[in-house]
């Protein structure tokens, strides 16, 4: 039930310089990644012409392919990879449980919710209304969770329980609204659900890298709550942490991170629950060696995936959301049998 | 002495006896829903009329509704509630988790996968080609799961179960999206498959998958008290001399069987295999004979009035039963939640 945490891991600085080189590959990748998303689709621009839009000085239909379609999506991907992984890493944590992810608190089903319900039930409403719909979703369904596993103090059996109870209840409305809806906009939803970066604008990249900016610094403050917390509750208050205000507010931060990537993106799946636990099986089970690993694989999925989504069967568009279990699955069944 | 040990002889019997006299009760209360289940519909007919129906048979279009369509829907009820309800006690022993559920190595959406495909590369909405299809995509998921948590050289644990179920899981909703995605007819067939519906199966369907039930069955009657052996933890088990690699197996194999059953028979339907153990288990105790007994009646007692209230809720429509399940049984799950330990 617990999330096993390997132990003997006391020496930080060896832990740290061991790190070292997993933490180049992955930001390597990610550079290599970013590189890929920039140059390469139907249009393939040399890394010359990429610089020249990028200042503004290429030509008109270079400009708009690099600067309007094409950026917004590679900083957009990893961003929203870092939030879920963080998340999930938090979530993880405060639970206890292998199988908890920010999904596990509601937030994917009412996020879905919201987007089902202002694209199925009411179409006319504007563009402008989606994100704000699915944010509101996701933050009420965590919400939800949080009101109802409390008593007496929250218990992370209770928390997690209550949760999927939550999530499947959403899910439910969600498939009312799929079967009676109209054909055409109900496949339009699933498009949505299945959570990609198709079409983003720059004023959702403002915001979420606003939200990022804040939240993340203050993700890696945690890092010594977190370790304490994951040990559970009864040694943590042994410990003199106080474990009430502590889980209130890192799941609180955990739900801002989720709530606003998937407002921007859709709920993209499988990353909130599995970079945590790539970076658990890489890292061991530190937290401040754990947060930054997961925040990197998460981007490293997210933005491959939806580098694969806009290549692979061009000029179809596959949501960058389909793709992070197929890139990710075998890289943790890779790391589990290693293990 | 004396009196310590009679004390603590009839605190054992009184433990014994308390799910015995749940159990009776819930098979009343099932035989209940049984019958309203048969009777309610768009469509009402008398109890009287119900049990003529049986008796002596004329020919009415009363009779005719009883036994053509209402009793055979009441019997599938029953069995993928029950089965529902047994594959997630089962499973939540397994994997030591209490947020697992039957569908977590993947039973339901390779189910969902290989139905999905059938229906992309067939052209076949045909239930006849579903049932086999799911049976197949289900054992094919969780074999998967299970082959990978078996491998490497670590071992086998509760974790890495859990974690190769998810990780096969993850990849196979995948696919299902991407097929959805890319054709509007699959999506149209497989939007009311995937809520898990009751409606227009026959007992030819329920017939093909009886072997696997019985399978089934007849495992998951030799793993009873293995299973509590094995929740003391792998160590202990080990050292009381328990198996454990055989009763995983066993385990994995009786939880495939019935869920993989269950959603070939019905679709997938999320609730009843998370939500049947947790229900039964503040009255079962540790026991885990206990629980998948009355897990198997509390499981089919919700599935059947899921099934009846979900030909009421909109007037002359029907709501796929796997809906109603999650909005009638939420709230109780929830209240349930709420009573446990804290931890």
């Amino acid at each position: 039930m617990t999330v096993s945490i390997p132990n003997g891991r006391c020496g930080s600085h060896s832990a740290t310089m061991r790190l070292f080189p997993v933490a180049l590959i992955l930001a390597v990748l990610n550079l290599l990644l970013f590189y890929g998303q920039m140059t390469s689709g139907q249009f393939q621009a040399s890394p010359w012409q990429v610089l020249q839009a990028t200042i503004g000085s290429g030509d008109d239909s270079s400009n708009f392919i690099v600067l309007d379609l094409r950026l917004p999506r590679a900083l957009l991907a990893p961003m929203v990879g870092v939030g879920l992984a963080l998340s999930g890493t938090i979530v993880q944590a405060i639970c206890r449980n292998a199988l908890a992810s920010p999904g596990t608190l509601g937030i994917n089903a009412g996020a879905s919710f919201g987007a089902v319900v202002t694209l199925v039930v009411f179409p006319d409403l504007p563009l402008w209304f989606l994100p704000v719909a699915t944010f509101a979703g996701g933050f009420i369904a965590a919400s939800c969770t949080y009101i109802l596993g409390w008593k007496d103090g929250s218990s992370t059996t209770r928390l997690v329980l209550v949760g999927v109870g939550i999530g499947i209840f959403f899910s439910a409305l969600v498939s009312i609204a799929m079967i009676f809806g109209r054909l055409q906009l109900v496949s339009q939803a699933t498009l949505w659900i299945a959570g990609g970066f198709y079409g983003v604008k720059w004023i959702e990249i403002w915001t979420l890298a606003l939200i990022l900016l804040m939240l993340v610094p203050l993700t890696a403050t945690t890092a010594p709550t977190l370790d304490v917390l994951a040990m559970g509750r009864n040694i943590a208050i042994g410990l003199g942490s106080a474990v009430e205000r502590d889980r209130v507010l890192l799941l609180l931060l955990a739900v801002g991170l989720a709530s606003a990537c998937v407002a921007v993106s859709g709920p993209i799946g499988f990353v909130g629950l599995m970079a945590p636990h790539m970076a658990r099986l890489i890292a061991g089970g530190n937290h401040t060696q754990l947060l930054p690993t997961a925040a990197l694989i998460g981007a490293v999925i997210v933005q491959a995936s939806d580098f694969v989504g806009r290549t692979a069967f061009a000029p179809f568009e596959i949501p960058a959301g389909i793709y992070t279990a197929a890139i990710g699955a075998p890289f943790l069944v890779y790391l589990l049998l290693k293990r | 002495m004396e009196n310590l040990a009679t004390a603590v002889v009839s605190q054992v019997r009184r433990i014994e006896r308390r799910p015995a006299i749940f159990l009776s009760v819930s098979l009343v209360v099932l035989m209940m829903f049984f019958l309203s289940s048969i009777a309610f519909g768009i469509v009402s007919v008398c109890m009287d009329d119900v049990l003529q129906a049986f008796l002596a048979f004329d020919g009415s279009r009363e009779h005719l509704i009883v036994v053509d369509t209402r009793l055979p829907r009441a019997v599938l009820g029953v069995t993928v509630g029950a089965a529902l309800g047994v594959a997630g006690a089962i499973m939540q022993s397994l994997a030591r988790n209490p947020i697992a559920a039957p569908e977590l190595l993947g039973i339901n959406h390779g189910a969902a996968l290989f139905v999905a495909a059938g229906s992309f590369f067939l052209a076949a909405a045909d239930a006849y080609v579903f049932v086999p299809l799911a049976m197949a995509g289900a054992a094919v998921a969780a074999s998967l799961s299970y082959s990978i948590s078996l491998l490497g050289w670590s071992g086998p644990s509760s974790t890495k179960l859990v974690l190769a179920g998810a990780a096969i899981t993850a990849i196979s909703a995948a696919m299902i999206q991407l097929i959805l995605i890319l054709h509007d007819r699959t999506l149209d067939e497989m939007r009311i498959w995937l809520a898990g519906s009751l409606v227009g199966r026959d007992l030819g369907a329920l017939i093909s998958t009886g072997p696997v039930l019985i399978l089934g069955l007849v495992l998951t009657i030799f793993l009873g008290t293995k299973l509590n052996v094995l929740a003391t933890g792998d160590a202990t088990a080990q050292s009381l001399g328990l198996s454990i690699a055989k009763v995983r197996f066993a385990a994995v194999t009786a939880v495939i069987a019935f869920a993989g059953a269950a959603v070939s028979l019905a679709g997938p339907i999320a609730f009843i295999g998370l939500a049947a153990p947790h229900l039964v288990r503040r009255v079962a105790g540790a026991d885990n004979r206990w629980v998948i007994a009355l897990s198997a009646t509390i499981g089919a007692s919700l599935l059947l009035v899921a099934d009846i209230s979900a030909r009421f809720v909109i007037p002359g429509q029907e709501i796929p039963v796997g809906i109603m399940t999650a909005l009638i049984g939420v709230p109780f799950f929830i209240a349930i939640a709420r009573k446990g330990k804290r931890l």
